[in-house]
């Protein structure tokens, strides 16, 4: 097993380092750069400028260069061609940060309250509570997370003014963009929980635990559900690393300054190395995640790792 | 023993969703022939205007009739969610049948060309295709197209790796059955229920992502309309002109929930060991 796992984790470094190429030769021969504005520049100063950068070097080069300096210990991800007074690191982290914690309180509150749900209605099957929680769900997943957010906004931020409009400011400003984007994950976890318990309830071992007397509950909580949670693990891996690096519509909405618009904001202005550096940021942690999902799902279901 | 049709016709959700489908697909296809109103006329001396006789869904800043436009953008939310489908069905079972039958070697290495793209921002992609070619609608559809059907292949591939393997499969290649024969005849026709149960759970996904790109700006270009780039406008303006939020939110959504609808009473009629209760 610990051999299969570090299998997996090198062709994870691998998948990401052809991430990093690709990407890095997909801008840099997309037509246009980081020195064209409005204002066209006379050629000397855009000489120099591109003499500074060594963009004027051969591009096969220049990918070397920016690779020798990703391998260094700490990674020199270079500065910010755009805001060249920065490093990308110093600009990326602390937008990771604010992600990472918005992404970390969104997923627990989905986790609690979607599995919450999802045994709720499993075990009320066709009854007035399934029917009603199922019902909540299909809307979750129905409705974009840019309806949301702008109705949540103003509910509770204009016309009641609980809670503060945008701007992150305090733990308050969290409970809008969280309750926005939640809303699509408590939906998926708790259709995926409530289609596991039930598919698990009619099997034997279910069954077995029925018969020694255990009460539904216990059933249902102790028995049924690691089994119903295995699919809500392998979603979790990529859903979690979509979280993480933070959703460009919801930063848009509530003005959070999160990692997801970075990316985008880097890319229209054409700042090579900000791309670069969120791009391995996004990438490193799609991958990780996805690795950490495919070990917790062996745990809780050892029979994968024998199809395998 | 009822076929999956049977399961499926007696689905009541899944036939709401069906019929559902069908009305949009009408009003959006005959709609804008049957109004009078041109979605891109403008007329700024009206402005915007609750919903009236004149305007049943009201008009726009511009003073141009939102259900001329909702109808006009349904057109192509729909057109986009249906053509990002039809790309992924096709590269996703066709890549995904190869590296399951197949198996070794090729297997992982296209495996792992789904996991680079996978892992590459695909917002940072349709960006870069922008720069290259404008912005243009054919840009929402190749980027819709590249990630569509990297999920489908994966599907495909384990289910086929599982079939390959199976006594019926190796029993009609020793009879002769040519390996290609063996995959279009007994393996994947056996895979048809998550494929057909997949296939329809990623047009309203298709669609959301669709919408998402036009809000940022980054799909469909005005005066040219699709349901997302509508919410959009309506999310900024909806604080004094609600209705621009309320009538394309509420198509997209209903859509939405029919295709989900569809989706559920189809996997339940393909497996019905989750539709027993």
């Amino acid at each position: 097993m610990i051999r299969g796992f570090l299998v997996r984790l090198g062709e994870g470094a691998l998948t990401l380092l052809v991430i990093v190429s690709l990407s890095f030769f997909m801008q840099r021969l997309a037509p246009g750069g980081p020195f064209d504005h409005e204002r066209e520049l006379p050629p000397e100063t855009r000489r120099a400028l591109e003499a500074e950068w060594g963009l004027d070097r051969p591009l096969g080069e220049q990918f070397l260069g920016y690779l020798g300096g990703i391998f260094r210990l700490p990674p020199d991800l270079k500065r910010s061609m755009t805001r060249p007074d920065f490093g990308v690191t110093e600009l990326i982290a602390p937008r990771l940060a604010v992600s990472l914690s918005l992404g970390l309180v969104v997923l627990l509150f989905s986790l609690v309250l979607g599995i919450g749900l999802g045994a709720l209605a499993a075990a009320r099957r066709n009854g007035f509570l399934d029917h009603a929680v199922m019902a909540l769900a299909l809307l979750g997943l129905a409705l974009p997370n840019f309806v949301i957010g702008p109705l949540l906004k103003w509910v509770f931020a204009i016309e009641l003014g609980w809670l503060p409009e945008s701007r992150w400011v305090s733990p308050a400003s969290m409970v809008l963009p969280v309750l926005a984007t939640s809303a699509l994950y408590v939906a998926i976890i708790a259709r995926m929980v409530r289609s596991g318990l039930v598919a698990a309830l009619g099997q034997d071992f279910v069954r077995a635990a029925r018969a020694r007397g255990f009460s539904e509950r216990r059933v249902l909580l102790v028995h049924a559900l690691p089994a119903a949670l295995a699919p809500v693990i392998a979603w979790l891996g990529p859903a979690a690393a979509g979280l993480a690096v933070g959703s460009v519509v919801i930063e848009r909405v509530f003005d959070i300054p999160g990692l997801g618009n970075t990316l985008i904001d880097a890319a229209f202005n054409r700042d090579y190395t900000m791309v670069m550096g969120a791009v391995i940021v996004y990438s490193a942690i799609l991958i990780a995640l996805n690795l950490l999902a495919d070990l917790l799902l062996l745990r809780v279901d050892p029979r994968i790792g024998e199809r395998r | 023993m009822r076929s999956a049709g049977a399961r499926f016709r007696r689905h009541r959700g899944a036939l709401v969703g069906v019929l559902v489908l069908v009305l949009v697909t009408m009003a959006v296809l005959l709609g804008p022939a049957l109004l009078d109103r041109p979605p891109e006329r403008q007329d700024l001396a009206l402005g915007p205007t609750a919903p009236s006789f004149a305007h049943p869904f009201g008009t726009d800043y511009e003073g141009r009739d939102l259900l001329a436009r909702v109808l006009a953008g349904g057109r192509i939310s729909l057109l986009v969610g249906l053509v990002a489908t039809l790309v992924s069905l096709v590269i996703g079972v066709v890549w995904g049948a190869v590296a399951g039958f197949v198996g070794g070697r090729l297997d992982r290495l296209m495996m792992r060309i789904v996991d680079v793209l996978y892992g590459l921002p695909y917002m940072f992609f349709v960006i870069i295709l922008m720069v290259w070619f404008g912005r243009s609608l054919v840009n929402v559809f190749i980027g819709l197209g590249a990630i569509s059907w990297l999920t489908m292949a994966r599907i495909v591939r384990a289910e086929v790796a599982g079939l390959a393997g199976r006594d019926f499969v190796l029993a009609s290649r020793l009879a002769g059955v040519s390996p290609l024969g063996a995959l279009l005849r007994h393996v994947l026709p056996n895979a048809a229920g998550p494929i057909i149960v997949y296939g329809t759970l990623t047009v309203p996904r298709v669609m959301i992502e669709e919408s998402f790109l036009s809000f940022l700006g980054l799909g469909v270009q005005p005066p040219a309309a699709s349901w997302g780039s509508l919410l959009a406008e309506g999310a900024s303006l909806f604080r004094e002109y609600p209705w621009l939020l309320f009538f394309p939110a509420l198509l997209l959504s209903a859509t939405l929930l029919a295709l989900n609808f569809v989706g559920d009473g189809l996997r339940e009629s393909f497996d019905p060991g989750e539709a027993r209760r």
